[in-house]
């Protein structure tokens, strides 16, 4: 599967409160309605707590759902 | 959906019927479109579109006597459209004719006996159809040569020579048969032939005699002139089709005059008198005015009165096929689902259209279908569906009168009111026990409407079931039903549950002395659930007359109300267009009147899809119980300013309800809050975004939860603000919050469906 970039801001002023580490993009499975894509996504190398910010909810992803509730 | 079933709904569809003055010319000239063109000065289009369906074009054009005209819905209405002079008009000044391209020869002759119009036109089409027409006549051309436009005639010839169309004068053929044998077809085309070869008609509709090759005008034959020309063209496609041995009738129904089913309101449409034309006709630029008098005749009845219909930039026939088309797609997107979950369900379209059109019924069927084949999605009602869920669970009341073990009736408000105006239902249910003698029950539950709007059978039924059962167990009341949405619902799922609408008993017990006597004037919205429902309808009005409120009532009223956009879901299944839906509504209302007025209704759904778009609008209970409540949250404002109960408030407002009158009059003991729960405070923009996103403070409390327990969230060290989410469901949810001794503040909301799998 190939790896999708969405997101290209600067993610590394996040931590992961926790873990208290730097997030790092990562390649992260996203679901829906069986479809599966690969995404490089904000996430914290130790715990896997991934970032979703607004605006690729409420863009991309939103576009994407609907795409594939009509599929 | 069936194919026969689609067939069956486009029947019903008259839209893409010709128009009357089409159906009425024997030649079934695009009269409309010719109209069009010429009244947008575009006369060598118009031309063209004589040329298409017209034989002898370069004559017919100028000696049609308006066979038309009698059907032209502008007769009444100044008179109909001079389409004589319009041809005239349009044959002398087109500087372009479409080129002529008769197909290649297929070696076939035909003999035409006579002439005059009938022969003429014959011998056009079949020589355009590569057959060899000769024309046995000594006069041909009778007088047309002197009545015609000199130039108009010899275009013709000049035609007829790149046709290659014969004339002969020699002698008639003595013995028809003979002739037949000698010919691929012979066409006796006028009266005189038929009546010397006395050769019987055998099927008038398309010419047809005895003879198999032989075709025939009827003698005696009265006819127009542009009758005579359609002969001409029946008797071409007879003799074609004979020679390619196919049917002779197959789809030759509409051939020559007949009655459209099309319809075309024309009511408001006002008087414009005919343009007189002048001894030479009229010149181009009355033409044009004269051809703009044409009302471009459509259906379109139902798509003018619906937000929803026009929206979608169609008509029903063509809906139709689209969910057809939608149910059929196997791999692929379905375009369709959309439009399908957009319709408001409320009937309008059936009382306007003349053929009874239900698009309601086209569109819940469908959605029963998509639910049932898994392809409805998933987002579309989701929403409303948990909100009724809810409403069925944690707000759902079923309580015998006090200290009754069994009621009489039962006051069934539905699951809007409690939500939106809980004083209201206090007040109401108060009034009730004490004006009728038995006992009377409160029965809090939704009746079902929103999971059968959404096409959720199964889930209906559910509902049903349990309000059937909770029914029983009250000892089967009569219910008073105060929403008119659960009226229409209760009747058409459990009619055999007694049921009576709340105004028709405060018609009866008289109304509370305590009633606000306005004295102002309003503007009346029927819900769209009340169009079948005159007893209903009948009931408020003579309630509002009791109080003195003296009503206006809209363009759009009683049988033919409109929805306030919340029908059929639309609020969740398109909120764009649900707003749209009730700003148009509301517009209607408002222009309703000279001087503004404010709206009254009896649904509280409809009170708030109107209020929201800054209408002043209230509830018929805002005006029979005026007085307000604290402890539900009321406040002593004027009903008509009170802002929109926003998502999360209504399911507050069930609860506080709730637990307010089961320790008030049933005497439960009080619910304790929950204190060990941090409070979270919501900024102005993340209570904004929480409405829009449809995004509950239930939802957001399960996040903090979900941080309280875990400790796990992300920091932006930029902003020195913490995001954090959680997914209790279907729906992942993020806040963006800060926390201090306080509790959680929360900036900003979002969500999405997908789902995160985080890496291994
Ligand atoms: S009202 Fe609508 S559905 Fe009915 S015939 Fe006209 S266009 Fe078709
Ligand atoms: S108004 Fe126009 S479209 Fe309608 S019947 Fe008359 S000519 Fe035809
Ligand atoms: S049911 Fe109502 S919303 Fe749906 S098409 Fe008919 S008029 Fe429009
Ligand atoms: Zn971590």
């Amino acid at each position: 599967m190939n790896t999708l970039q969405v997101l290209h801001d600067d993610f590394s002023h996040w931590k992961c409160t926790k873990c208290n580490e730097q997030l790092v993009f990562a390649p992260v499975e996203l679901v829906y309605l069986e479809s599966k894509f690969s995404v490089e996504l904000p996430t914290c190398p130790s715990c896997g707590y991934v970032l979703i910010p607004e605006s690729l909810a409420l863009e991309k992803m939103a576009e994407v759902e609907r795409l594939l509730e009509d599929k | 959906m069936e194919q026969h079933e689609l067939r069956q709904w486009e029947a019903q569809c008259t839209q893409e019927e010709l128009p009357h003055c089409q159906t009425r010319c024997p030649l079934h000239i695009d009269v409309r479109n010719f109209c069009k063109k010429l009244a947008a000065g575009k006369i060598n289009e118009a031309w063209a579109i004589l040329y298409k369906s017209m034989p002898i074009p370069h004559i017919a054009a100028n000696l049609c006597e308006g066979d038309c005209m009698d059907s032209c819905l502008r007769h009444e209405l100044g008179g109909s459209i001079n389409m004589p002079e319009l041809e005239r008009c349009c044959a002398a000044n087109a500087t372009k004719t479409p080129p002529l391209r008769p197909l290649p020869s297929k070696g076939k002759k035909v003999l035409i006996i006579g002439g005059g119009l009938t022969a003429l036109a014959a011998a056009w089409d079949l020589a355009k159809k590569g057959i060899t027409p000769t024309i046995l006549s000594e006069n041909p051309y009778e007088d047309l040569a002197s009545v015609l436009p000199e130039d108009s005639f010899a275009q013709h010839q000049a035609a007829f020579e790149k046709l290659g169309v014969l004339f002969s004068s020699e002698d008639l053929p003595s013995n028809l048969n003979e002739a037949s044998d000698a010919w691929d077809a012979v066409l006796l085309a006028t009266q005189e032939a038929a009546a010397l070869y006395d050769c019987a008609l055998t099927d008038p509709a398309i010419l047809q005699t005895e003879i198999s090759s032989v075709f025939s005008v009827p003698s005696p034959c009265i006819a127009t002139k542009i009758e005579r020309i359609a002969q001409g063209k029946t008797l071409a496609l007879s003799a074609e089709r004979s020679m390619q041995n196919v049917s002779l009738t197959a789809g030759r129904e509409h051939e020559g005059s007949y009655q459209s089913r099309l319809h075309t309101a024309v009511s408001s449409i006002s008087s414009l008198p005919l343009l007189p034309a002048g001894e030479t006709g009229y010149d181009e630029a009355t033409a044009m005015l004269e051809a703009g008098r044409c009302l471009q005749c459509e259906c379109m009845q139902c798509v003018d009165n619906c937000v929803y219909l026009a929206e979608f930039k169609s008509y029903p026939k063509v809906y139709a096929r689209q969910v057809y088309n939608n149910a059929a797609i196997v791999m692929g997107t379905r375009y369709a689902n959309k439009m399908i979950n957009s319709c408001m369900l409320c009937g309008l379209c059936e009382e306007i259209c003349p053929e009874d059109f239900a698009v309601q019924n086209l569109c819940l069927t469908a959605r029963q279908d998509m639910v049932a084949a898994s392809t409805m999605p998933p987002s579309a009602h989701e929403f409303a569906l948990r909100d009724m869920a809810f409403a069925n669970t944690a707000g759902m009341l079923a309580m015998n009168a006090p200290s009754a073990s069994a009621s009489t009736y039962a006051f069934f408000p539905g699951c809007q009111l409690p939500a939106i105006s809980p004083h209201l239902v206090e007040s109401t249910y108060s009034y009730l026990r004490d004006s009728l003698e038995e006992p009377v029950g409160l029965f809090i539950h939704c009746c079902g409407a929103p999971a059968h709007w959404a096409g959720q059978k199964e889930l209906t039924q559910a509902t049903t079931d349990q309000i059937q059962k909770q029914w029983e167990n009250m000892g089967k009341p009569q219910l008073i039903t105060g929403c008119p949405t659960c009226a229409t619902m209760l009747a058409e799922l459990l009619p055999h549950i007694p049921t009576r609408s709340l105004w028709a008993v405060l018609e009866e017990i008289g109304l509370p002395p305590t009633a606000r006597l306005p004295k102002q004037p309003y503007v009346l919205h029927d819900p769209c659930s009340t169009r079948h429902d005159e007893p209903m309808r009948d009931h408020v009005r003579s309630i509002a007359s009791t109080l003195d409120i003296s009503i206006s009532e809209p363009h759009h009223t009683g049988v033919l109300t409109e929805c306030c956009g919340y029908g059929g879901l639309l609020d969740t299944a398109n909120p764009e267009l649900s707003r749209k839906a009730s700003e148009h509504r509301a517009e209607v209302l408002s222009s309703c009147t000279e001087e503004e007025q404010d709206i009254l209704t009896y649904c509280a759904m409809c009170r708030d899809m109107l209020a929201r778009t800054g209408k002043r609008t209230i509830h018929l209970l805002d005006i029979l119980f005026p007085n307000c409540n604290a402890a539900l949250a009321c406040c002593n404002a004027d009903p008509a300013t009170i802002p929109v109960t926003g998502f999360s408030d209504r399911r507050e407002n069930r609860i506080r309800l709730k637990e307010h009158l089961l320790t008030t009059l049933w005497g439960e003991k009080e619910h304790v809050a929950d204190t060990d729960a941090p409070t979270i405070t919501y900024t102005e923009q993340a209570s904004a975004n929480m409405e829009e996103r449809r995004i509950l403070r239930s939802d957001i409390r399960k996040v903090v939860t979900h941080v309280e327990e875990t400790g796990e969230s992300l920091f932006n060290t930029e902003t020195e603000r913490h995001v954090a989410s959680f997914r209790p469901v279907t729906v992942t949810y993020w806040m963006e919050y800060t926390k201090d001794e306080n509790g959680y503040c929360i900036h900003n909301v979002w969500s999405h469906r997908m789902q995160i799998l985080p890496p291994k």
